[in-house]
């Protein structure tokens, strides 16, 4: 057969789709290798996309063009704002999917999408010619050329599953793993590490009994999750809360003994924000119940996925502790949960455009690098496919900074931290989260979706349409003033204080008690403003002095972000940094100071040093004294 | 190829210039050892470090003796700088100094500039910034007091009180943030009185260090100690006695000091300026003369006041008139103490018990035959510190680059507190923590976001 790709991405989960997709639809050859074609866009762990902080990646991944959010109005049925109570900056979507539909319309995308040929196979090996990737190796006996390859191989490399002490080789329950692929990359000089995951047991949605346990309804009516879709129509199903109790935890304690974490046989680091079951038992002794949050998986599937209840602990104690709960006492296990182990590769080994940098060509997105969630991934798959595209057609790359936008965050972090566990987004990573709120993923990014060619028109024009109108309504705001008369009866309403002449709109809504959609209403200015526009302008005005001042934040961000380090600059010159420092400054390779000062065990002091080194390197590298370098 | 001058090895005199018994010439540098072993001998070897050796130093060239000394070799990086340290303790004589720097530098090091080895300390992390800036203080510190207070802050005294208020802001900052990153799970929400008052406690160990920074202001630029009292009172006896030598012009006829007369001493490790003021009596004149406004300019200038009275005789009408002038111009605006001079001529029980209703402390003293003198001492002591707040163990801080970003991060928690107060936005609340943590990190060290989720799971059972 004679096959020849631009772009070859190993890989059918949610990194791979928005990679492959990318790399498609910005005109290049690409083929997608997945080892069954009816898995792609399979959702392993829970049904669910978005979440606080995910959500944000989520609407930033549909304002660069990307798929997610599209994919998960259209599977999704049960829509839930988070963190609602809060502040707008960590309002965060999430939507509970129908699995089996989800995976059906990813699919159907890929599978229509012009450019891009599915190839149901795995890529074994690579093969690497003056430091760049010419080929991928499928099922260990053809080669295929390429001019890029990007691996998004999840948790199949030399996957390993555990369910007490038992275990076996899998990529994901009942599916083969990958291998050879990392030994050939450890052949080619990169570092491998090894990570854990888990997941909990599922269970058959008829034999619980939902009236012991508390609904969660999804919000009605339901927001959707892309800039790009008007409304949603599927039915909408509630998740329910129940909780473990000390009966429960003491038939997880007497499985200790034959856990695979507790007795040493995985190795690997699991991540903290996401313990099992008997990790929070045994670490949290004194709490008295844990919260487990039933997930449907969908309309056809009657599985029900018990979040919060991942174990790795043997079959009969899974059935005990679970029947233990107020709602489960007849609980049928379709599937029992499972710990797996599974190869990564320290993510300092890429770049920020996700490219390594060993070999040119090569790409790392999702589980690979570390990661955990499907959010994560997409984010990563997309970047990835942006930027091979962008390289290939000799574009410069796209590198989102810290100030603009969720990915950036994750991005840079994976290459400037040393990852111990699953990496997962939380807003606290992020520095300037005032600016980067859900809402205004579109008018932070779409303009670069645009530039790129990968988000449609209309999409583009669609924001162009809500930048105008919330800049409208500014004006309005600040121009327009309210008439004790108007305004006097929503003050009586909102306990706000009366006003005797007429004041700026604007200077009223600094009140915190009224809102900008009262106050449009008391004024009979109300012109068919959108949630989104009212939310914008309402944070705009409310917090004015913290977003300045969270602006001069970035502008000092940005000076630390332009002083560049040069690629070959060396650091064991500089006798006077920590050797810690000098160790995890040649390891990472920081693309500037701002990234030098954000790597674990480099300090103030050792960022002092550099900039005085940099100083003078730059000084020495003048054409003068070019020879003394 | 690219390198730093670290490579060079630096000499200076590092013991005061001037009169003493010993001096200390020190090196530092890679080639520090190797420069020593061409003017000294015995040779110094490897196994020589941390030991001091006694040999001879010579010219390198005519090998002729300069002098006997005793020299230690620290060996990189367990040495002050970081680097090889050479210490050369030489006889105080300022032509030997000179030769034996000399000789070093022929023999390649480099003269140091003014606070380099303190410098490289720093670049080879031997000390962070906070400790560095001490060891200029500890250099400059004139005083015994002041010298203790930088030696507290360079033994990390002072970096382990600023960390441990970092570490209460960064476990507030979890609660804040593990609330906005973690409320899917059923996290028991903190309590907001619980966070106020435990802000405020933050707050107020910042006041108290803020506090300290007068006194340390006191210690680094002096107190200025004052002396009323009517002509003859024995102020210029006084004067002479707390500074031990002879200096203003002690005489019998009232209005001897005609002048203002300051002098320089140390008093219970305190650098002070004494201003003997003219007699009270010229003093109220110059009231009269120059406006009560300048002469009250004059008074509140000074950190403490000495109210001088015989104690042998009754309070005449000078003494009443600084009674008066006490009520009216000093009290609560300087602290003053109420010295009863004369002791050895007697004691008048009215004047005691007229003086207290001053209500300020008493102490009586003889000049003449120096009774009581400590305990005066003593007192200007106490008074200082109770002025201060501060105990004398305390940490002080005296550089003016910490207390700017304490101010900075105090203004941050009373925002934290009083957005929490109103119902501020959670989001808000804790980018003014992080500010808080930012601020103080200027001072020792940051705390990442990293850290912060860190203490988050290490406290929560989050995660479904």
């Amino acid at each position: 057969m004679n096959r020849n790709y631009d772009v070859i991405v190993a890989g059918g989960g949610h990194a791979g789709i928005e990679a492959a997709l990318a790399t498609a639809r910005l005109g290049l050859r690409t083929a997608l290798v997945t080892l069954r074609i009816d898995t792609i866009g399979k959702m392993s762990c829970n049904p669910a996309i978005g979440g606080l902080a995910k959500g944000h990646l989520v609407r930033e991944i549909d304002a660069l063009g990307g798929e997610m959010a599209k994919l998960t109005d259209r599977a999704g049925i049960h829509f839930k704002i988070l963190n609602k109570s809060k502040g707008p900056a960590v309002w965060s979507p999430r939507a509970q999917a129908d699995r089996l539909q989800y995976s059906r319309i990813a699919r159907q995308v890929v599978l229509s999408q012009p450019n891009l040929e599915v190839i149901s196979a795995s890529v074994n090996g690579l093969k690497v010619t003056d430091g760049k990737v010419v080929a991928a190796l499928l099922n260990r006996d053809e080669w295929i050329p390429c001019r890029a390859l990007i691996l998004t191989c999840g948790t199949f490399l030399n996957g390993r599953i555990y369910i007490g002490l038992n275990s076996f080789s899998s990529g994901r329950a009942g599916e083969m793993p990958v291998r050879g692929l990392t030994e050939a990359l450890v052949e080619l000089g990169f570092i491998s590490g090894r990570l854990k995951t888990g997941t909990p047991p599922r269970v058959h949605r008829d034999s619980l009994d939902y009236r012991q346990m508390e609904e969660q309804p999804p919000d009605r009516p339901p927001v959707p999750f892309s800039f790009q879709t008007d409304t949603l129509s599927q039915e909408q199903l509630s998740c329910h809360i129940t909780h473990t109790n000390q009966q429960t935890h003491e038939f997880l304690r007497m499985g200790l003994d034959r856990s695979p974490m507790y007795t040493g046989l995985i190795s690997g680091v699991g991540p903290r924000y996401c313990p099992s079951i008997e990790d929070k038992v045994v670490r949290f002794s004194d709490k008295e119940r844990h919260q487990l949050f039933l997930e449907p998986d969908g309309f056809d599937n009657p599985e029900v996925y018990v979040n919060g209840f991942a174990t790795s602990l043997p079959e009969d104690i899974q059935y005990k502790a679970l029947r233990s709960v107020a709602g489960m006492e007849r609980a049928h296990i379709i599937r029992l949960g499972y710990a797996v182990e599974y190869d990564f590769f320290p993510s300092y080994q890429i770049q920020h455009t996700l490219e390594t940098k060993n070999i040119a060509g090569l790409y790392f997105a999702g589980q690979i690098n570390g990661t955990s969630g499907y959010e994560e991934a997409a984010a990563q798959g997309l970047m990835a496919g942006i930027n091979a595209a962008l390289k290939l057609q000799d574009q410069p790359p796209l590198i989102l900074d810290r100030s603009r936008a969720y990915i950036g965050v994750l991005i840079d972090d994976l290459i400037s931290k040393t990852i111990l566990e699953p990496y997962r987004m939380f807003t606290s990573r992020a520095e300037f989260r005032l600016l980067l709120r859900h809402d205004n993923a579109d008018l932070r990014l779409m303009e670069t979706g645009k530039e790129i060619r990968l988000l449609p028109d209309a999409a583009y024009r669609r924001m162009l349409n809500k930048r105008q109108k919330i800049e409208q309504l500014l004006e309005h705001t600040a121009r327009t003033s309210i008439s004790p008369q108007r305004f006097n009866e929503l003050a009586k309403k909102t306990n706000s204080s009366f006003i005797t002449q007429s004041v700026p709109m604007r200077q009223l809504m600094r009140r915190p008690e009224i809102s900008l959609k009262d106050l449009l209403e008391a004024a009979e200015l109300d012109d068919g403003y959108s949630h989104d526009e009212l939310v914008h302008v309402e944070f705009v005005i409310k917090y004015e002095g913290y977003l300045k001042r969270q602006a001069e934040l970035v502008e000092k961000f940005k000076k630390m972000e332009h002083q560049s380090i040069p690629a070959e600059f060396n650091y064991h010159t500089v006798s006077s940094l920590s050797s810690e420092a000098r160790e995890k400054l040649s390891k990472i390779r920081p693309a500037s100071l701002g990234q030098a000062s954000r790597i674990a065990g480099v300090r103030h002091g050792d960022i002092t040093v550099l900039l005085i080194y940099l100083e003078k390197y730059f000084r020495s590298q003048e054409p003068v004294s070019r020879e003394t370098l | 190829m690219f390198s730093y001058s670290n490579d060079d090895t630096i000499v200076a005199l590092s013991t005061p210039p001037g009169k003493g018994a010993i001096a200390i010439v020190r090196m530092s540098g890679s080639r520090a050892l190797a420069i020593l072993n061409e003017i000294f001998s015995p040779p110094l070897a490897e196994d020589h470090n941390r030991k001091a050796v006694t040999g001879s130093v010579h010219h390198r060239d005519s090998q002729k003796v300069i002098d006997e000394c005793v020299v230690i070799y620290y060996q990189s990086p367990r040495s002050y700088t970081g680097e090889d340290v050479i210490e050369i303790s030489c006889h105080c004589n300022p032509i030997i100094i000179d030769q034996i720097i000399q000789q070093t530098v022929s023999g390649g090091a480099r003269v140091a500039q003014p606070g380099e080895f303190t410098k490289r300390a720093f670049l080879n992390h031997k000390m962070d910034l906070s400790q560095a800036e001490a060891v200029a203080a500890v250099i400059a510190a004139k005083t015994r007091a002041g010298l203790a207070c930088s030696l507290r802050q360079l033994d990390g005294s002072f970096s382990q009180l600023i960390t441990e208020i970092q570490q209460e802001i960064l476990n507030l900052a979890s609660l804040i943030e593990a609330n906005l990153d973690f409320n899917e799970e059923d996290l028991q929400v903190y309590e907001k009185p619980e966070i106020l008052s435990r802000a405020q406690e933050v707050v107020n160990k910042i006041d108290k260090l803020l506090h300290t920074y007068d006194y340390g202001r006191l210690l680094k630029e002096g107190v200025k100690l004052l002396l009323l009292g009517k002509p003859n009172v024995g102020k210029s006896s006084l004067l002479n006695v707390l500074v031990e030598k002879e200096r203003a012009i002690v005489s019998e006829l009232p209005g001897t000091t005609r002048d203002y007369i300051e002098e320089f001493t140390q008093i219970e490790g305190f650098p002070i300026q004494i201003v003997d003021t003219a007699g009270i009596r010229e003093t109220l004149d110059m009231i009269e003369e120059m406006g009560v406004k300048r002469a009250l300019k004059h008074i509140e200038s000074s950190d403490l006041i000495l109210a001088i009275f015989e104690i042998h005789r009754p309070l005449d009408a000078d003494d009443l008139h600084l009674i008066h002038y006490l009520n009216r111009y000093v009290q609560k605006k300087v602290p003053f103490l109420v010295i009863l001079n004369k002791s050895d001529l007697g004691t008048d029980h009215h004047t005691i018990e007229s003086l207290k209703e001053l209500r300020s402390p008493i102490v009586e003293v003889s000049a003449r035959t120096g009774r009581n003198i400590e305990l005066l001492k003593q007192q200007i002591k106490n008074s200082l510190l109770i002025d201060s707040g501060l105990e004398e163990e305390s940490v002080v801080v005296t550089n003016a680059r910490h207390k700017q970003a304490l101010d900075k991060a105090r203004h941050a928690l009373k925002n934290f507190r009083r957005g929490m107060q109103s119902g501020m936005d959670e989001v808000v609340l804790a980018s003014e923590l992080r500010s808080a943590l930012d601020y103080l990190g200027e001072i020792i060290g940051e705390v990442s976001s990293e850290d912060l989720l860190n203490y988050i799971f290490s406290q929560f059972c989050v995660g479904k």
